[in-house]
């Protein structure tokens, strides 16, 4: 099977080009994508991809796969018509190959303060959640810091610096709703200006790639109402 | 820290304010959309004296200004979202949104010059 | 921030999911309708000014370009209602998981091709 894979090496290329490859794939395998990017390395050492925990945990290996963001070691390349192109993740600086830089998108995560807040006295006890208010965090609390939502967010490719992009903002929700964090309000009046969260258009493409099968439109979208409900 | 975000000429440099303006707009557009539709619908083949008189009603003055005035705050929300997305160079980013906010303005006193004259 | 020089953006290789093209379309409709103003405003400056305008207006939809066009300004109306309804809609809640976003952005398609096909009808 052919894989058209984009290569840039710093050192020696002007410009990145696309280097194809040909791998032997069993007509019934289950492979995934990141094995054929290990065997095609054993092939060519020269090509660089990160990849670690290889079962979609880690995040490492978020990449554009025949078009649409995702993970390497968890896309089954039985799912993938060939040629199998792939890319780095859209719109971020590419250090070498496949590999990006992800300076800016961990300071847009480090804007929405993803840690909890609480200035309450601190319980003797842990802090408890009834099973309702734990539910309301299903969904928010299983993101993996991948960026192939962020990536693939128009939003995010023409204000990269003003907009948090679906990756901080599903942080954001996670602990706006969660019932131990005390500090809703602040977090809610940090986001209240035109870009932040409002440079959203609601077009999914986050959620479409989130390779969690995460919802980070809808996290958005809650976060919106929740503004509205305090506004009013 | 990335810095934080400018309002780069937003309506009301609050983007929840922008946000529920643009939905409240969008609804009354919607309705008038449909209204004259409607309208036009059940007087076809529609004729002079027919359409001037729909205007002349008080109602309708007041439901066309309102509109006017939605498609203006409507326009320019989205409008402004579009520039910001895709100008980047700020004197012509500017240039272009106040080019914009003039042609506006000339719209809503045309409109309003429009209807004053059907009562 | 600027150390690396390149940055993967070719639109020919991402592929565009059907609710970001319902999106665009929004967009789009949304630019033409903005251009359009001033033609609506000149015909109903026109049409009801006096009786030869209203005239004037009425051979404008007997040229078959000039209609064409009236039918395209009403298709984007159509649509950019339909989109920004769907909008709204998610925006209170309802049909924010993927499933039901790519059925209503399906619908909201279908239904403009459906209006553009009576707004047609209704114009000849």
């Amino acid at each position: 099977m052919r894989f058209s894979i984009y290569r840039y090496n710093p050192e020696a290329d002007k410009k990145p080009y696309m280097k194809d490859y040909e791998v032997d794939i069993p007509s019934d395998s289950d492979m995934m994508v990141l094995e054929a990017l290990l065997k095609i390395k054993e092939k060519d050492e020269t090509l660089a991809f990160r990849a670690s925990c290889r079962e979609g945990v880690c995040g490492s290996d978020g990449m554009n796969i025949n078009g649409l963001n995702r993970l390497a070691c968890t896309t089954a390349i039985s799912s993938l018509k060939p040629p199998i192109v792939i890319r780095p993740l859209v719109n971020m600086p590419v250090i070498r190959d496949l590999v990006v830089d992800f300076t800016l998108f961990f300071k847009q995560y480090e804007r929405v303060q993803p840690y909890l807040q609480n200035n309450d006295e601190t319980p003797q006890t842990e802090r408890l959640q009834s099973p309702q208010e734990r539910a309301k965090i299903d969904g928010l609390i299983d993101c993996i810091l991948c960026a192939c939502c962020t990536s693939f967010c128009p939003s995010s490719w023409w204000n990269p610096e003003k907009f948090i992009g679906p990756a901080g903002l599903l942080w954001a929700y996670r602990f706006i709703q969660d019932s131990r964090d005390t500090a809703t309000d602040e977090r809610l009046a940090n986001l209240e200006d035109p870009f932040s969260v409002f440079r959203c258009r609601t077009i999914m493409n986050c959620t479409v790639v989130c390779p969690k099968n995460l919802n980070p439109s809808a996290a958005i979208a809650g976060i919106r109402r929740k503004m509205a409900e305090k506004g009013s | 820290m990335v810095n934080k975000p400018t309002s780069d000429m937003s309506l009301t440099a609050n983007g929840l304010r922008d946000w529920l303006i643009q939905r409240f707009s969008a609804i009354i557009l919607a309705i008038y959309f449909l209204v004259i539709v409607i309208f036009l619908l059940i007087h076809s083949p529609i004729n002079f004296i027919t359409l001037k008189n729909l205007f002349a009603h008080l109602w309708m003055q007041v439901f066309s200004i309102i509109t006017l005035l939605c498609l203006i705050f409507h326009a320019w929300v989205g409008i402004w979202t579009v520039i910001t997305d895709y100008i980047k160079p700020v004197f012509l980013r500017i240039f272009i949104q106040l080019l914009i906010i003039l042609s506006l303005f000339i719209y809503f006193f045309w409109g309003i010059e429009v209807l004053w004259r059907l009562i | 921030m600027n150390q690396y020089k390149f940055k993967n953006l070719n639109f020919f290789t991402i592929k565009f999911p059907l609710t970001a093209i319902v999106s665009i379309l929004h967009r789009l409709s949304g630019i033409f309708i903005f251009l359009i103003i001033p033609f609506v405003l000149w015909i109903l400056d026109v049409a009801t000014g006096s009786p030869e305008g209203f005239s004037r207006i009425q051979s404008i939809m007997l040229n078959p370009i000039l209609s064409f066009f009236i039918w395209l300004i009403l298709i984007s109306l159509w649509y950019h209602l339909f989109a920004g309804l769907r909008h709204i809609l998610m925006d209170i809640g309802l049909g924010e998981d993927l499933t039901s976003s790519r059925i209503s952005g399906m619908l909201v398609i279908v239904l403009t091709i459906i209006f553009a096909i009576l707004t047609g009808i209704w114009l000849w």
